[in-house]
C-alpha cells in the first residue's frame, strides 16, 4: 500500500473510529487520543497490514481496554481539551441519545464492541471477527445477544439486521 | 421501528476530529525521536524527573527537534528531553494509576533490600516484598505482602513506586476484605506505564537478585497470579503463608492454605502434577470455570490443573464453596484442565462408559495410555493423553484444536479418527472399514458428559465470548419479576424448581435448568419443534419441552400440544426476558462443505439439509444463518441457486396454501 493510501485511510476512518471509541469508552476526548494512538501504530506498520481497517479497530479497542493507558490518555486529553474548550465540540445529548449510549455502555465488553463495529463503524462480519480475533459465527452470536440486551434495556430497535449474513 | 445503525449514529454523530494524518505523522516523529535518544543512552525520563524536581532546571524545556537531527550527544545530559511528556513536577503526587494512588520517588540507589527480579513487557524491575503483620480473622491467620518496585529509567538514579499514604507499620488487615496492600501486579503495570511515558526501558537496579530460581518450580506461577490478582492469602492452621528469597509467596506442596473470595475463606491445597488428594483415585469429571475438573465419587473433593504444572484441589465442594472455587480460578485467569495425573484414568473411564470392550493389555506412560478395543468386527488401537504424544501429524493436531472430531488422513496418520475432549484421543484402525467405526467411537467419546457435559447448542463449537446465563440468573430474574419459585434444589450448576405462572388456574410448572445430560440421539433432526412464546422449543419423545434461554438449557415437564400448560411454560422465558430457542442436535451431521469436519447444527437446519439432499440439492452459497426461529440455507439445485428460508414468520412471501403448486423458473416448484 502506498503512502497516499494511508493518508486517505486516515481521512476516511478517523470520524467513525473516534465515534466508535466514544461509544465504547464514553469520553470523546479519550476516544480521540486512543484513535490517534491506534492510527499511529497502523501508520508505522502500514505496508505490512493486509486489512488496515480491522487492524486499526482491533488496536484501538485494545488500547481502550487498558485502564492504565486510558488514565494517561485522559490526562493528555484534559490538557488538550482545555485548550479546545468551546471549540465547537458536538454534544448530541438529547434524552434518546443519552439513553442509547447508556444502553450500549451497559453491554458486556465484547457485545458492546461487536455492536459498535457492526452497526456504527460499518465493519462487515468478517472484518469485525478479525478485529475481535474470533470466528464469524461468534460475531453473529454476540450480535444477537447484544441486540437482545439492548431490547431488554428498553431500546426499540429494528430486527432486520439482527443476524447479519454477509459472511 | 428505528434502525439500530441510525440510533447509534444519532447518539454519537460521526464528526471528524481535529487531528488528521499530518498529526499522526508528527506523533510518530516524536516517538521516534524519543526512542532514538534512549537508544544511544544519553537521556531518559528519570533525568527529567530528577532535573525537574530541582528548581534550577525547571523550565528548561527543549524545543522539539527534527527527525533529521543528528544523534544526540553527551551534551544532551544537561538538557533534559521532556518533549512530549508531562513533567513529573507538574503531575500530582501521589500519582493516580487507575484509581490507585502510587508514590513515585527517585533515589541514587535502592535503600532497602530487593528480593526479586520481575520481567516486564519491556525491561524488568526489582521487587521488594515484605510480609505484613499477621491479622487474626476468626480462627485464621491472615497475611499479605507490602510491595515496592524499583527500577532504573536510563540514568544512574532509580525510581521507587509503592502504594502511597500508608505507613510502613500499618496493619494490612483489620478483617476479611479490609484494607490490603496494592498487589505487585498493579505496581508493575504502573511501572510499564510510567516507563512508556518517560520513554525508557526499565531496568532492575544493580544488586537485584538474578532471575528467580526455584528448587522445584512448584507454585510460583500460581503465587504470582494470586499476588497480581490482589487476593489475600492465609493459612488454615494458623501458620502464615511465608515468603522465601526466591518466591513472592511460598506455597508448600501439600500444605493447606486459603484465599479470601468475597470475604469468605476458601481452603485449598496444591501440588505438582504427581501430587493429588488420594481420595481422588477414583474420579469423575465435571465442568468447572469454563474448564474441566475431576471430582471424587463422593463429590467431596475436586481438583484441577492450572498453568501446566500446578494442581489445585478443594475439599468438600458444597455449592457455595464450588462457586467460590470457580471465582478463584477465573480471578487468577486459570482455565482448568484435568490434572495430568488423572488423565489416563479418566480416558480409560470414558472408554469403559462407551461400552467398547478392551482387548489386550493397557499400556501407560506418565502422559498417555494405549489400549486396543474390539468394535464390531474391527480392532481399534486407542491412544489417549497428551496430544503431541499420540502419533498424529501436526496438520491433524491443528485441525483437532479447532474441531472436536476429525477423520485422520489415511496417507499421513493412517486410518481412523481423533477426538478432542480436553483429553485427546487418537483412534487408529487397520483399514477403511475400521475407520468408520473409529469415527463413530470418536463421536461417542465427544458426547460423553465429561467431554462437553451438556446438550449441544447451535454453533456450539464457537466461543460466544460471553458468560452464559446460569440457573441462578434465571431464578433471580423470575423472582425479580415477582414470580413464585418454590422447591428449589441446586446442584453443580444446575437447578430444579417449580415456577408458578400467573394465568388463572395455572399449576406450578416443574423446571430443570443448567447442565442437562441427555442420551445421545435424544435430539435429532426429527425432533418436534413447538412454538413457545416468541420463540420455540424442542418437544422430546416424553412430551417434555427443551429449550435454551441465552445458552442455558431448560427442560420442563411433559405437555400436550393443546394443553394450556404450554402457555404457562411460555411465561417463564417471557418473564425472565429471553427468547426461547431449541437446542442443537446432539448427533453431529456431516457438512459436505467442510470435508471431514463434523459440525453441530440446529434441528431446523438438519431437517432442511436432509430434505434438500434427498432432492439432490447441494449446500452452497455462504454460511447458514439463523435467528431463534428461522434458518436460511443456500443450495445448488440443478445448476440454480436456491435459498431456503424456513421457520416462522417467513416474511415477504405470498400466502400460499398447503399443497398449492407454485410456478417457479421454468417449471412447477414444490408445495408452498
Amino acid at each position: 500500500m502506498t503512502h497516499e493510501s494511508a493518508e486517505a485511510f486516515c481521512a476516511g476512518i478517523r470520524a467513525p473510529l473516534v465515534g466508535s471509541l466514544t461509544l465504547f469508552c464514553g469520553d470523546r476526548g479519550v476516544a480521540e487520543e486512543l484513535a490517534q494512538e491506534a492510527l499511529m501504530r497502523a501508520f508505522q506498520r502500514w505496508d505490512a497490514l493486509d486489512a488496515p481497517k480491522a487492524w486499526t479497530y482491533a488496536c484501538a479497542f485494545n488500547l481502550a481496554r487498558s485502564r492504565f493507558r486510558r488514565v494517561v490518555a485522559e490526562r493528555r486529553a484534559q490538557q488538550r481539551m482545555a485548550v479546545l474548550a468551546g471549540d465547537g465540540a458536538v454534544d448530541p445529548d438529547t434524552t434518546s441519545a443519552v439513553a442509547i449510549r447508556s444502553a450500549v455502555a451497559d453491554l458486556p465488553t465484547r457485545q458492546r464492541q461487536t455492536i459498535i463495529c457492526r452497526f456504527y463503524a460499518g465493519l462487515s462480519v468478517a472484518e469485525t471477527a478479525r478485529a475481535m480475533g474470533c470466528a464469524e459465527g461468534t460475531i453473529k452470536a454476540l450480535t444477537s445477544q447484544a441486540i437482545a440486551n439492548l431490547r431488554k434495556a428498553g431500546l426499540d430497535v429494528d430486527t432486520t439486521e439482527e443476524i447479519p449474513t454477509d459472511a | 421501528m428505528p434502525d439500530l445503525q441510525q440510533l447509534l449514529t444519532d447518539s454519537v454523530p460521526q464528526v471528524a476530529p481535529d487531528f488528521d494524518a499530518a498529526d499522526i505523522r508528527e506523533r510518530i516523529s516524536r516517538t521516534e525521536r524519543r526512542r532514538r535518544r534512549v537508544a544511544v543512552g544519553t537521556m531518559a525520563g528519570v533525568v527529567a524527573v530528577v532535573a525537574l524536581t530541582v528548581a534550577s532546571l525547571q523550565g528548561q524545556r527543549e524545543d522539539p527537534v527534527d527527525v533529521a537531527d543528528p544523534p544526540a550527544t553527551e551534551t544532551d545530559l544537561s538538557q533534559p528531553e521532556v518533549e512530549g511528556l508531562t513533567p513529573l513536577s507538574q503531575w500530582p503526587n501521589p500519582i493516580d494509576f487507575a484509581g490507585v494512588e502510587v508514590a513515585v520517588e527517585v533515589f541514587d540507589a535502592p535503600n532497602e533490600p530487593i528480593q526479586s527480579r520481575v520481567p516486564l513487557g519491556r525491561g524488568e524491575a526489582g521487587l521488594n516484598y515484605q510480609p505484613s503483620d499477621l491479622a487474626e480473622v476468626g480462627n485464621t491467620t491472615m497475611q499479605a505482602f507490602i510491595n515496592r518496585v524499583w527500577f532504573g529509567c536510563g540514568t544512574g538514579q532509580v525510581v521507587r513506586m509503592m502504594e502511597s499514604d500508608r505507613a510502613d507499620d500499618a496493619p494490612a488487615f483489620t478483617g476479611p476484605g479490609s484494607s490490603r496492600w496494592l498487589p505487585a501486579g498493579a505496581l508493575l503495570a504502573a511501572v510499564e506505564q510510567f516507563s512508556t511515558e518517560m520513554g525508557c526501558v526499565p531496568v532492575a537496579p544493580a544488586g537485584t537478585p538474578a532471575a528467580i530460581t526455584h528448587d522445584n518450580g512448584l507454585g510460583h506461577e500460581l503465587a504470582v497470579k494470586i499476588d497480581q490478582a490482589g487476593l489475600v492469602t492465609c493459612c488454615a492452621d494458623s501458620r502464615p503463608v511465608g515468603n522465601s528469597p526466591d518466591r513472592l509467596i511460598s506455597l508448600d506442596e501439600g500444605s493447606r492454605w486459603s484465599v479470601l473470595i468475597d470475604d469468605q475463606v476458601l481452603p485449598l491445597t496444591f501440588g505438582d502434577r504427581d501430587a493429588y488428594p488420594p481420595a481422588l483415585e477414583s474420579v469423575q469429571t465435571s465442568l468447572v470455570a469454563d474448564g474441566q475438573a475431576v471430582t471424587s465419587p463422593d463429590g467431596q473433593q475436586i481438583a484441577v490443573t492450572c498453568f501446566d504444572t500446578t494442581t489445585i484441589a478443594v475439599t468438600k465442594p458444597s455449592a457455595p464453596t464450588k462457586d467460590r472455587f470457580e471465582q478463584f480460578l477465573r480471578t487468577i485467569d486459570c482455565q482448568p484442565v484435568i490434572p495430568p495425573a488423572f488423565v489416563n484414568q479418566v480416558a480409560l473411564g470414558w472408554l469403559q462408559d462407551s461400552g467398547v470392550p478392551v482387548v489386550g493389555e493397557v499400556t501407560e506412560t506418565a502422559e498417555t495410555v494405549s489400549v486396543t478395543v474390539s468394535a464390531d468386527d474391527s480392532e481399534l488401537e486407542i491412544r489417549a493423553g497428551r496430544a503431541d504424544l499420540l502419533g498424529l501429524t501436526t496438520a491433524t493436531l491443528t485441525k483437532l484444536a479447532e474441531t472436536p472430531v476429525v477423520v485422520l488422513n489415511p496417507d499421513t496418520d493412517g486410518h481412523g479418527a481423533a477426538a478432542n475432549c480436553g483429553i485427546h484421543f487418537g483412534i487408529f484402525a487397520q483399514d477403511e472399514q475400521g475407520a468408520d467405526r473409529a469415527l463413530e467411537l470418536a463421536d461417542q467419546l465427544r458426547r460423553h458428559p465429561g467431554c462437553d457435559g451438556t446438550i449441544a447448542t447451535p454453533g456450539a463449537q464457537e466461543d460466544s465470548g460471553e458468560t452464559a446465563t446460569t440457573a441462578t440468573d434465571l431464578i433471580a430474574a423470575l423472582q425479580a419479576s415477582g414470580r413464585d419459585v418454590t422447591d428449589q434444589k441446586t446442584n453443580d450448576g444446575s437447578a430444579t424448581f417449580k415456577f408458578q405462572p400467573t394465568a388463572d388456574g395455572a399449576n406450578p410448572v416443574d423446571i430443570e435448568a443448567g447442565a442437562i445430560s441427555l442420551p445421545p440421539g435424544t435430539v435429532t433432526a426429527q425432533t418436534a419443534l413447538v412454538r413457545l412464546g416468541d420463540g420455540e422449543a424442542a418437544q422430546l419423545d416424553d412430551r417434555s419441552l427443551l429449550f435454551l434461554c441465552d445458552g442455558l438449557p431448560i427442560r420442563t415437564a411433559g405437555v400436550e400440544p393443546d394443553d394450556p400448560g404450554l402457555e404457562w411454560i411460555a411465561e417463564l422465558p417471557a418473564v425472565a426476558g429471553y427468547t426461547p430457542r431449541p437446542p442443537g442436535i446432539s448427533e453431529p451431521v456431516q457438512d459436505p462443505s467442510k470435508a471431514d469436519e463434523q459440525v453441530g447444527m440446529s434441528i431446523r437446519e438438519a431437517r432442511i439439509r436432509t430434505a434438500a439432499e434427498a432432492m439432490g440439492m447441494t449446500l452452497c452459497c455462504g454460511d447458514p444463518s439463523a435467528s431463534p426461529v428461522t434458518t436460511n440455507l443456500g443450495f445448488i439445485w440443478e445448476g440454480i441457486e436456491v435459498y431456503v428460508s424456513a421457520g416462522w414468520p417467513v416474511t415477504d412471501l405470498p400466502e400460499y396454501q398447503p399443497g398449492q403448486i407454485i410456478p417457479f423458473a421454468d417449471g412447477p416448484g414444490g408445495p408452498g
